[in-house]
C-alpha cells in the first residue's frame, strides 16, 4: 500500500520517517521516492528466515568469510528516485569489520538475496523486485515459498529454476562450499 | 492434488483415464506419470483466456497460416516417463488444416503457450509449469497475472520480462509482425 506524500523522498529522509516514535513496529519499503507499507509477516515467514539465517551464519563460521543480514535492513539500490528495500535475509562474501558497519541504510549490494513469498505476492512485483537486485549486482536470489516448499533460484539474464523438496543446494559457483537440503530451510532445527 | 497410482501412467493409458465417464468434466495433467487433478477456474481467468485466443485468432487469420488451442488441450511434453500438461492457450504457426491436427493428445510443440494465474496459483508451481515447457523445446511462454494486469514474457535461455497494462507487445522474433497492447487481455477494461 502506497501511503500519500506531497514529494518523493530520499533514502535519508525515509530513514527518519520509518525512525519516528508512531512508525515503531510497521515496515515500509521506499520506491522510486515513495513509501511502501508492508505487511508483517507470519509464524511459518520467521521461522523459514530464522533457518535460512542460521545455515548462512554457519556457512561464514566454517569459511571464516562473509557476513549475514537478517530482519529487513534497507539496501538502497536506486538514487534519485531513491529506492530502499528490506530483503529478509542478505548474504555477503566479503567479511566486514565491526568498526565498518553502516549504522543506516547502505549501498552494499549483498552476494545473495533471499526473499521468503507471501500468497499475497503477485507475479509482476515479485519478478520486478527481484530484477532490482540482481540489476543492482546481486548474483543470486532465492525465492522462498513455504507452503509449496521450493527455493526458485534467479541470476541476472537467466531463466529461473526451482529446487523442490528433497533437492539439495549445492555448488553455487558465487558459495562454492555451501550445501544444504531444501528440507533444512522449512523443517524446524529440532525436528 | 495427486491422485493414488499403483505405478506410473503412459500418455495414451492416461488420455484414457481422462475419458472415463467417472472422470466427465474434470481436469487432470500427468506429471511424470503421475495424475495430477485441476481445479476448475473462474470467470476472471477464463474471460482472459478467451481474450487471449481471440487476439491470437485474429494474428493467424491476418497472416493466413497456424491455428490456436484452447481447453488444456493435452500436449505430451515429455516421454519415460510421461508428462501431458494442458496449457490455457497455444498458438501453432504452422500451416496445417483442421484434418491434418491428431485426434487424441498432440506431440507438436506450439510455438506459444499461454498460463493464466488462478488465485489459488502458487508463483513457485506456475515457474515449474512454464520451466517445463520450456525444457520440453517451446520458445515462448506468457504468464498472466489477472490481480496485477501483467504478463510476463518466458524464455528458455533468458530472464523473465515483465510488462504491465501499459505496454506492448510486439517485436517478439518468435512471432514476427504480432502486436497487441497488454490491455487487450483485460477487456472489458475501465
Amino acid at each position: 500500500m502506497a501511503i500519500a506524500s506531497t514529494q518523493l523522498l530520499t533514502a535519508e529522509e525515509f530513514y527518519a520517517f520509518v525512525h519516528r516514535a508512531e512508525n515503531e513496529g510497521r515496515h515500509f519499503e521506499l520506491e522510486e521516492g515513495v513509501i511502501f507499507e508492508m505487511p508483517p509477516p507470519g509464524w511459518r515467514h520467521g521461522e523459514t528466515c530464522a533457518n535460512i539465517v542460521g545455515l548462512l551464519f554457519l556457512y561464514c563460521r566454517t569459511t571464516k568469510r562473509g557476513h549475514v543480514l537478517s530482519n529487513d535492513t534497507g539496501i538502497i539500490l536506486g538514487r534519485s528516485p531513491d529506492t530502499v528495500r528490506g530483503p529478509d535475509v542478505a548474504y555477503f562474501s566479503e567479511s566486514i569489520r565491526r568498526e565498518d558497519i553502516p549504522e543506516q541504510y547502505s549501498e552494499r549490494i549483498p552476494t545473495l538475496v533471499v526473499e521468503v513469498i507471501s500468497p499475497s505476492d503477485s507475479v509482476a512485483e515479485t519478478t520486478l523486485k527481484l530484477d532490482s537486485f540482481l540489476n543492482r549486482g546481486a548474483a543470486l536470489v532465492w525465492l522462498v515459498d513455504p507452503e509449496d516448499r521450493t527455493v526458485t533460484y534467479w541470476r541476472k539474464g537467466k531463466r529461473p529454476v526451482v529446487a523442490k523438496d528433497g533437492d539439495e543446494i549445492s555448488g553455487l559457483p558465487e558459495m562454492q562450499a555451501f550445501r544444504c537440503s531444501v528440507r533444512d530451510i522449512f523443517d524446524a532445527p529440532g525436528d | 492434488m495427486a491422485s493414488a497410482a499403483t505405478q506410473l501412467l503412459t500418455a495414451e493409458e492416461f488420455y484414457e483415464f481422462v475419458f472415463r465417464r467417472e472422470n466427465e468434466a474434470r481436469s487432470f495433467e500427468l506429471v511424470a506419470g503421475e495424475i495430477i487433478e485441476m481445479s476448475r477456474p473462474g470467470h476472471v481467468h477464463s474471460a482472459i483466456c478467451a481474450n487471449v485466443s481471440f487476439v491470437l485468432g485474429l494474428f493467424v487469420r491476418q497472416r493466413r497460416a497456424g491455428h490456436v488451442c484452447s481447453n488444456d488441450m493435452g500436449i505430451v511434453l515429455e516421454r519415460d516417463p510421461d508428462t501431458v500438461r494442458g496449457p490455457d492457450v497455444a498458438l501453432y504457426l504452422d500451416q496445417r488444416k483442421l484434418d491434418d491436427l491428431p485426434l487424441k493428445f498432440t506431440e507438436h510443440l506450439p510455438q506459444l503457450v499461454v498460463e493464466v494465474l488462478s488465485p489459488s496459483d502458487r508463483l513457485s508451481q506456475a515457474i515449474r509449469k512454464i520451466n517445463s515447457y520450456l525444457d520440453a523445446g517451446i520458445g515462448l511462454a506468457w504468464l498472466i497475472d489477472p490481480e496485477d494486469r501483467s504478463v510476463t514474457l518466458w524464455r528458455r535461455d533468458k530472464a523473465p520480462v515483465v510488462l504491465t497494462a501499459s505496454q506492448e507487445i510486439e517485436g517478439l522474433p518468435e512471432l514476427p509482425g504480432f502486436r497487441c497492447n497488454v490491455s487487450d487481455f483485460f477487456f472489458p477494461g475501465n
